[in-house]
């Protein structure tokens, strides 16, 4: 009974991770459509759960030891200081109203821990880790941007009218979502779970960790999503419909391929790209280049503030623990 | 057909035919009440008259109908304002057609045999724009191009209006042997009767809209 109490314990930092991923993140996907009552709360929940848990599931594991073996070996209590630190830090961002990565908050919390440890850290794996939050918005930028070229030409061979239109949207939104909800848990449980499965697994193999991951993220889409989707739905709402399809897609599509290359990215900085390269395909006016600097800013700021948290964090721990 | 449609969709679009055909049946009693001119029949203008507002009602309850229909979210957000004011655009016909109606009946301008034919001419080219106007609607689901082709119809049918309102205002203000009080009254009258057209033509220009905004 202690042992499951303990595990319990030991993940709860790490489910307060994957709610508010879950709360925040899935917004990106099927915000606008649920804001502009497009499609029901409930029916992009479901879709969104069901495909998170599918997406962690089968491909999660990938991005596990990118950002879980930073450092070779990290304690237990490390591992839960990490994991607190991360979570604290999103959730006081996400209250300030600040943007912030939950992967870069975690790469923050996990070199401020190894560093201060004094461990050997992965340096080959931390610029793989840095090149790709770089080329994440540049990559969102330009799938979305050749999409929108191709959607753009097929169209204009189509004679089409307002049924087609609305019906490939509407379609079109729950496939991308689908898609979309698919691609964050195969990309983002690994900030979830990761650390956990690489350093203190407790018995469950990788993709049960994944699994679980999933699962916290999925009771943050259930429980707390439906208000965030309302507040920040909106966002990509100056698009027209199409627009905001294709940079939905174009976002699913970056993000998966960042999963094959094994390192979890932030879905955000992914959508912003993407809706930039979709919008530049008219016209280079609608590339809102002050958030963009805000997602430079990000690079820098989210992993140091994270650290700085965790670090507060640990030392605590130590106190209380002697460790 | 590749995909369905959505019920309040559905429900919508057959509310607008709807509301389409009492708008029509206004113009119709109108022109009806036009070329009932030279019957000399007072009792003649007045049913129509009262024609033109049982379909007025008519297209009022319909247009509140649609209104509450696509609040509740039938089609796209981006749509739903387009449609509202293409349908409060249509229902400014009926109100439009049920003024003119009215005026007639109150002021009962003199009307001459020119101008008679004139007046008959511009009832006509209006129910004309009106019938491309339903047509066009029609195809803005099927078909964005056509859609494009009756709009441009439309636009040119109302300068059709414009250039016999030119010469009826003309040649009314160079008569002189009409005082100018009953001048003024059938400028009036002219005014308002063209009036319709220039509100098909606005209804039209929210259907022009549409389609270039999601013309890719």
């Amino acid at each position: 009974m202690s042992g499951i109490f303990s595990f319990f314990l030991r993940i709860i930092p790490g489910g307060f991770l994957g709610w508010g991923l879950g709360a925040n993140d899935t917004s990106n996907i099927f915000g606008t459509a649920v804001a502009n009552k497009i499609i029901r709360f409930w029916l992009a929940a479901a879709i969104t759960s069901i495909f998170v848990l599918l997406g962690s599931y089968l491909e999660g594991p990938k991005t596990f030891d990118t950002v879980g073996k930073l450092f070779e070996v990290l304690a237990v209590n490390d591992v839960y200081a990490i994991a607190l630190g991360a979570a604290i830090s999103v959730w006081f961002f996400t209250y300030l109203r600040l943007p912030i990565s939950t992967s870069q908050a975690l790469v923050g919390s996990i070199l401020s821990v190894g560093l201060l440890k004094g461990q050997n850290l992965n340096v080959a794996r931390l610029i793989k880790i840095i090149i790709c939050w770089i080329t994440t918005p540049i990559g969102g930028f330009i799938i979305g941007f050749i999409l929108y070229i191709i959607i753009r030409y097929i169209f204009s061979k189509l004679k089409y009218g307002l049924n087609f239109y609305n019906n490939f949207v509407r379609i079109g939104i729950m496939v991308v979502g689908a898609f979309g909800a698919y691609s964050l848990g195969a990309n983002n449980v690994g900030n979830v779970t990761g650390i956990y499965a690489m350093q203190m697994p407790m018995g469950l193999s990788p993709k049960l960790w994944a699994l679980l991951g999933g699962i916290f993220i999925a009771i943050g889409v259930v429980t707390y999503s439906k208000r965030v989707m309302l507040t920040v739905g909106t966002k990509i709402s100056k698009l027209d419909p199409l627009m905001a399809l294709v940079a939905i897609l174009a976002e699913s599509i970056t993000i998966w391929i960042y999963t094959q290359l094994r390192v979890p990215v932030s879905t955000s900085q992914a959508i912003v790209g993407a809706v930039a390269g979709v919008g530049a395909v008219k016209s280079i006016k609608n590339i809102d280049f002050r958030t963009l600097g805000k997602i430079g800013i990000g690079w820098i700021m989210t992993p140091i503030a994270a650290g700085i948290v965790t670090a507060l964090i640990r030392l605590i721990i130590r106190l209380l623990w002697k460790n | 057909m590749i995909f369905s449609h959505g019920k309040a969709e559905k429900e919508t679009k057959d509310l607008i035919f709807q509301h389409f055909d009492a708008v029509k049946g206004a113009i119709e009693y109108l022109n009806k009440m036009l070329s009932t001119i030279f019957d000399n029949t007072e009792h003649n203008a007045k049913e129509c008259s009262m024609n033109i507002h049982k379909k007025e009602h008519e297209a009022d309850i319909l247009r509140r109908k649609i209104l509450q229909i696509i609040e509740k979210g039938a089609f796209l957000p981006t749509m739903r304002g387009e449609l509202l004011s293409f349908v409060e655009k249509v229902d400014g016909i009926a109100d439009k057609v049920e003024s003119v109606g009215d005026y007639y009946v109150l002021y009962s301008p003199l009307i001459t045999e020119v101008e008679y034919q004139k007046l008959l001419n511009i009832g006509r080219i209006s129910l004309e724009a009106f019938n491309k106007l339903v047509t066009a609607y029609k195809v803005l689901f099927t078909n964005f191009d056509e859609t494009l082709v009756y709009c441009q119809e439309i636009e040119k049918l109302e300068e059709d209006v414009d250039k016999i309102e030119w010469d009826l205002k003309k040649a009314l203000f160079e008569k002189k042997e009409e005082g100018l009080a009953m001048k003024i009254l059938k400028k009036d009258f002219v005014n308002s009767l063209c009036d319709i057209s220039d509100r098909i033509e606005d209804a039209s220009d929210i259907l022009e809209i549409m389609v270039v905004k999601r013309k890719i």
